[in-house]
């Protein structure tokens, strides 16, 4: 018996979008495999925040289309949103609540049982380290903790797929290291990863495919492991500079 | 992959509730109890400090009844303000909504669940100045001022109407300082002045937001009163006599006048909010 073709985790065709004359993002069209690490490579100003705006349905975009699995997510957002956990730009939460209040409400939004909110609650608070912290309110919190409760709150329904802008962005070095490996973790549990990071370092470790965007075009995608071949070097600065270096010209 | 299926009216309750704990919380109520409690006591005090004359001993119970109300309506203003002239803006100005939104949350579950929470906090607010009203007005005269519950109500739905406008206008702005300052202007110079000009040109502002929300004033005096020509010493002319028509809201026609006015808040809100984006 033929089995059909197991569906992408995320598909994006021809995305664009317009503010006036300016093309933040200029017909992307990605397709990124069930279980991959992707990395979102760019300079300042590429389209990788426009591009995870729009696929969180913060913006709408001018034209395209993208799915999570089969389920298009610019049509029907709330369904797609139930797939994906995010953390997009620098976060922020509502002063006056705590960590535990925080994760409550915003697993009632997603439907969770009160079980499994307080069960999920518990478990990633304490991965992100946080546990000391649980019932004080957010409004006391360096950048660094609102940092560690934003993944939080992307892991807490245990989505299939997470889409993260610059994780690690307010963290300190241990920090930084330890939300790594919560990352390598995860994608070896078979999440979809869609990373965007200017830390080429942290995308080595984690990612196992890569694509570069500039000026909201896309340069190229593949797995890091063609790439390194394709450039005969493993070093992915060298092979981000140069074709940053190309696509300007 | 797993398809679950979202229930909108207990993300609906849920969106009431932790707004609600958010006011809660926040400075906004109790600057709003603040005033809702000197309010009251600032007009009773005030006369006997300067005139060693307390209101009760110089007005029955409705006469000094209505000299407390004449000062809800800004009170009201105040509490809108507060809590409904950033409802709508803050998630956009703090950024909390870069996690709000890409949870799966309806747009129009939040606006509702938003007003929701507002008006309840508003009325509390309210609830607390007619508490005390009716404590003083028991203490002095063993008795309560008549219709006050009535005049509860109309302030509660003239409190909507008010925090509909304040969810309208903060819809299609970005910041939340222009949004108070259009809120105020609205409400402190063009609605008054429009009342003011319309009533100078003998026709009755029955349309008007402020005009209609005087019920709860009006409805304190009984029998309620009805429109009447007063007619008053010309400044400019000696001996002769002006005459001016005092316009009274009427209840019916005052009460539907609020609800649309709370339904075209909420539609143009809805329409502007759902199409906001986080740029």
């Amino acid at each position: 018996m033929h089995n059909p073709p197991m569906p992408n985790a995320i598909t994006i065709e021809g995305l664009t979008k317009k503010y006036g004359k300016l093309t933040a993002v200029d017909n992307l069209s990605l397709e990124i495999p069930q279980g991959a690490a992707f990395a979102f490579l760019g300079p300042n100003g590429a389209g990788k925040t426009t591009t995870l705006k729009i696929l969180t349905s913060l913006i709408k975009p001018t034209s395209g289309e993208a799915y999570f699995f089969n389920i298009n997510a610019l049509e029907e957002p709330q369904d797609a949103l139930l797939q994906v956990g995010a953390v997009v730009e620098t976060a922020e939460f509502y002063p006056t609540l705590t960590p535990n209040e925080t994760l409550e409400y915003f697993g009632r939004l997603r439907g969770m049982k009160k079980y499994n909110i307080s069960k999920n609650s518990r478990k990633f608070i304490k991965l992100v380290g946080l546990e000391d912290w649980s019932d004080k309110k957010i409004g006391t919190f360096s950048r660094g903790m609102k940092q560690r409760l934003a993944i939080a709150q992307a892991l807490l329904h245990e989505p299939p797929i997470l889409l993260l802008d610059e994780p690690t962005f307010g963290l300190d070095p241990r920090g930084m290291a330890e939300i790594r490996t919560v990352f390598q973790n995860l994608s070896k549990d078979g999440k979809t990863i869609f990373f965007s990071s200017h830390l080429i370092s942290e995308i080595k470790e984690i990612c196992d495919t890569l694509a570069i965007i500039d000026k909201g075009r896309l340069i190229f995608s593949d797995t890091i492991k063609n790439l390194t071949k394709k450039f005969g070097t493993k070093d992915l600065e060298k092979i981000y500079l140069q074709t940053i270096k190309e696509s300007v010209r | 992959m797993k398809r679950t299926k979202i229930n909108r009216l207990q993300q609906f309750r849920d969106i009431i509730q932790f707004e609600f704990l958010k006011f809660i919380r926040g400075r906004k109520i109790k600057a709003a109890v603040i005033l809702a409690v000197l309010t009251p006591l600032l007009i009773y005090t005030l006369p006997i400090l300067t005139s060693s004359e307390s209101l009760a001993s110089q007005s029955s119970i409705t006469d000094f009844a209505i000299t407390f109300v004449q000062f809800l309506s800004l009170l009201i203003l105040i509490s809108v303000t507060l809590f409904g002239g950033d409802a709508l803006i803050s998630d956009f100005q703090d950024k909390t909504g870069y996690t709000l939104f890409t949870n799966p949350i309806s747009r129009t579950s939040l606006l509702f669940g938003k007003f929701v929470a507002a008006s309840l906090a508003v009325t509390i607010v309210l609830g607390i100045f007619y508490i005390i009203l009716a404590a003083l007005s028991y203490f002095f005269y063993s008795s309560l001022p008549s219709n006050l519950l009535i005049s509860f109500f109309f302030a509660v739905i003239s409190t909507m109407a008010f925090l509909s406008i304040s969810f309208a206008i903060g819809s299609f702005l970005k910041g939340s300082s222009i949004s108070y300052i259009a809120f105020f202007f609205l409400f402190f110079l063009v609605f008054p002045l429009v009342d003011y000009f319309l009533i100078v040109d003998k026709i009755k502002p029955w349309f008007s937001p402020t005009f209609a929300n005087q019920i709860i004033l009006y409805i304190l005096e009984t029998p309620y009163p009805e429109d009447q020509i007063i007619k008053i010493p010309a400044i400019f002319a000696p001996g002769q006599t002006l005459s001016i028509t005092a316009y009274v809201p009427e209840i019916n026609l005052s009460l539907g006048i609020l609800f649309v006015y709370i339904m075209l808040g909420l539609i143009v809100s809805l329409f502007f909010f759902q199409r906001k984006e986080m740029n």
